[in-house]
């Protein structure tokens, strides 16, 4: 069962600032954050969209405050040793050669711990911030997109073989040129030369994490480029059935199907009728809809448990409805989840959640 | 105002900045991916009381004609991921990281530099460029590398976004409060809000390189710092002077300015010890990467010219590239001391053409005071050798003289990079 932890600033559920005073969410609570569910033994945190926000959200709402993830999990890698660290960077405010330079330096620093979580943004945000028409307006253009940008990124990823970075010292040779490749690629979106200026990451590629969002032209192409597709299902059944589509959609060039990981909302107390209450307290000051893991650690351990026993996902995407109370919290929820999920830690992400280490596609050539 | 101590910068680079750095034998050349390098590095700028540590950045390979470059060593990573990661395991330094303006959109950017500050707790800078390197448009779906002057147009316009997305929220953070801001230029329309509090330094401080009179006149508009590259004191003094000189025309007061020269200090414990230890590093440059570099500085292909005949400078000129005060200060020279290809490539690519001390504690010290006391440089922007051994000799032997002649610090007295530098920090219009 993998299990990821999502870092708002505040909270998930939109209620968070007004519920707990409203001074949490500075960068470095959430740097604290990472940290305490590293300790916990969660397999990732993830850093959220960047905001790009032009236009400020209804009042009162909860993600009024929201940081830029990259220097968020640059910050993360300097304060953890082992947890996996994943940052949103969606499709239409990015070019494939940053992502490419940011992840593989990321992977690097990091010693191989980093996700490229994939997406695409708020419309508002690109039609006055940017100029851009959003992707979100062409579904179809938005996947052939997506599609490009993936193998571009890959590419670049790849542009380095494993055994390119030769630094022998004595005869002076750096680099092997032959083992060295412009990618040359030229389609409908991008024209990219390459190579990266970054050595292969140690992952070979960053675990790509796609946030599905409910946008199902993605959605089909994200079956063949995703190691981890996150859902949003609304209840047991619906995800059972999702998994189930996800994982037989026959992909080509693919023999493994992505995992499957189901977002929660995370309400935790000491007891089941407390965390109700809880619920029921940030509800009434604003309504949200959204699946939800509410109860003691025990309770909501034995929820997911069933739901990975029934095929409804590989693992969860906990979104802590309040930072300030539900992060402390998911330590004795993963405690109580042992039986079924015993500690471990992979030397990487991708062993951690027992993915293959891809190997460059230059490598036979 | 006189400023009382010299500002130092730590000038990260992978494996050192002699060019042959990585193959010196104290540097294990595998290890300048992994972040303990770069944490090392950093907390020895900090306990040197550093006010700075500064990373680069290229957006394409070194190559030649398609094939990488064997004999060199890695362009930096990426500097935001160093800079914010560093910044977690030291509390005082400066980090500036390296953003193009001509190949970023400024909503992102505003909000990167935003983030890097308060993750630094007001410690972030962001070296502004415009990305001198053809190859990176081809890397951007681009075919041409943008025109100088409308690189440099279009940095002004994007600096001026980012500025009022960082003033648009107040320092009191209100969370119903701030109104979106609608900013329009020739090159950007923007309507936006910055989705998070005033960045601690109000500003992220602003750092510039680029010594065009295009880069002068940009940095004159908006530059706090300017990593320099003047070699000669007589240079650098007349280059400070005329950025000064135009901070009025807009509107700008010369004192809020800190020019910082590359240094490269090869240090030994008498002149020739240090001479020696110059020598043993430039005997480890293979010629190839001396050629590749002098070409890329020119913009004149010179991997098949012959090595030990003197440097061709009037084909050079007539080829009529847009040519640096660097590069004219380079060719002057060559013509001067008749120089080789081969010693104008060892000599651009063992100290990159900054800046250059070899000798005693005592010597770097006397060139940095006259180059201070005599309106040449603010302070430094140090660039060792190479990585770990040159930056723990610099701050072991070169801080403390500096300090016992009252030129540097004693002890950090501020806590963000502004305090540091002696720069005000902006107020909200």
């Amino acid at each position: 069962m993998s299990i990821f932890v999502s870092l708002a600033s505040q909270g998930w559920h939109p209620a968070a600032l007004r519920a707990e005073g409203g001074d949490f969410g500075t960068p470095g609570a959430l740097v604290a954050a990472a940290r305490q569910v590293e300790e916990a033994g969660a397999d990732a945190v993830l850093f959220g969209m960047p905001a790009l926000t032009p236009v400020p959200p209804a009042a009162h709402s909860a993600n009024r405050i929201r940081y830029d993830p990259l220097p968020l999990v640059g910050a993360a890698v300097g304060a953890t040793t082992h947890i996996g660290l994943g940052a949103h960077w969606p499709f239409d405010i990015a070019e494939p050669f940053h992502v490419a330079r940011v992840f593989a330096t990321l992977d690097h620093l990091s010693g191989g711990r980093t996700a490229w979580v994939t997406g695409l943004t708020e419309a508002a945000a690109l039609r006055d911030g940017f100029g851009y028409r959003p992707l979100v307006d062409d579904p179809d253009a938005a996947a052939r997109r997506a599609a490009e940008f993936v193998a571009v990124t890959n590419d670049l990823f790849d542009s380095w073989e494993d055994r390119a970075f030769v630094a022998d010292q004595t005869t002076g040779t750096f680099a092997d040129p032959g083992r060295v490749h412009p990618i040359h690629h030229q389609g409908a979106f991008f024209t990219v030369r390459g190579p990266l200026n970054v050595p292969r990451p140690p992952q070979g590629r960053p675990v790509i994490v796609h946030w599905d969002g409910g946008r199902l032209a993605l959605r089909r192409t994200a079956v063949s480029f995703a190691d981890v597709i996150v859902v949003s299902p609304s209840s047991l059944s619906e995800a059972v059935q999702l998994r189930a589509a996800l994982r037989t959609t026959a992909v080509e060039g693919r023999s493994d199907a992505p995992k499957v990981v189901a977002t929660a909302l995370l309400i935790l107390a000491e007891s089941d009728a407390a965390a109700q209450a809880r619920a029921e307290a940030l509800d009434a000051i604003q309504k949200f809809d959204a699946l939800r893991l509410v109860g003691a650690p025990g309770t909501v351990a034995e929820t997911m448990g069933r739901w990975i026993a029934a095929g409804a996902c590989d693992g969860f995407d906990l979104r802590p409805a309040v930072m300030a109370e539900d992060i402390g919290p998911v330590a004795p929820l993963l405690e109580a989840l042992r039986a079924v999920r015993p500690r471990s830690r992979g030397e990487t992400l991708r062993a951690q959640l027992g993915l293959p280490r891809p190997a460059s596609r230059f490598a036979a050539a | 105002m006189t400023r009382r101590h010299l500002a130092l910068g730590l000038f990260i680079y992978p494996a050192g900045h002699h060019v042959a750095a990585w193959r010196h034998p104290s540097v294990a050349p595998r290890e300048m991916l992994g972040f303990d390098y770069y944490r090392r590095a950093a907390q020895t700028a900090e306990r040197g009381l550093f006010d700075l540590f500064f990373v680069g950045d290229m957006l394409a390979a070194r190559e030649r004609d398609g094939r990488v470059l064997a004999e060199g060593a890695l362009n930096n990573i990426d500097s935001i991921s160093i800079c914010s990661a560093v910044a977690q395991t030291t509390r005082r330094l400066g980090v500036v990281a390296t953003l193009s303006t001509t190949y970023n959109e400024p909503l992102s950017i505003a909000e990167r530099f935003a983030t890097l500050d308060h993750v630094t707790g007001g410690r972030a800078a962001w070296n502004i460029i415009t990305t001198r390197n053809d190859d990176a448009a081809l890397n951007f779906s681009r075919s041409n590398h943008m025109a100088k002057t409308e690189r440099y147009a279009r940095a002004k316009d994007f600096v001026d976004v980012c500025t009022a997305l960082w003033d648009s929220q107040a320092d009191n953070f209100n969370l119903v409060g701030a109104e979106p801001v609608s900013i329009e230029n020739a090159s950007f329309a923007v309507r936006g809000l910055l989705p998070m509090p005033r960045p601690p330094q109000g500003w992220p401080v602003l750092v510039q390189a680029g010594g065009s009179p295009a880069g002068i006149e940009f940095a004159a508009s908006v530059a706090e710092v300017i990593f320099a590259a003047q070699s000669r004191l007589d240079e650098a003094r007349a280059f400070r002077s005329a950025v000064q000189a135009r901070m009025p025309v807009h509107g700008r007061n010369p004192d809020h300015l800190r020019v910082l020269p590359g240094l490269f200090p090869v240090i030994g414990d008498s002149e020739a010890a240090a001479r020696r230890k110059e020598a043993e590093l430039d005997a480890l440059l293979h010629p190839a990467v001396g050629v590749w570099m002098l070409s890329e500085q020119i913009g004149f292909r010179l991997y098949d010219h012959p090595l030990d005949v003197r440097l061709p400078t009037d084909e050079i000129r007539a080829a009529g590239h847009d040519l640096t005060p660097r590069v004219v200060s380079l060719l002057d020279r060559a013509d001067r001391e008749q120089l080789t290809v081969r010693d104008c490539a060892t000599k651009v690519a063992a100290a990159r053409s900054h800046g250059y001390v070899v000798g005693t504690p005592e010597q770097v010290v006397d060139h940095m005071q006259r180059w201070f006391e005599e309106g040449g440089a603010d302070g430094f922007n140090v660039m060792p050798p190479y990585f770990p051994d040159e930056l723990d000799l610099f701050v072991d032997e070169v801080i403390p003289l500096l300090q016992r002649r009252g030129l540097f610090r004693p002890a950090y007295e501020g806590t963000t990079l502004r305090e540091h530098l002696g720069l005000p920090r902006p107020s909200r219009p």
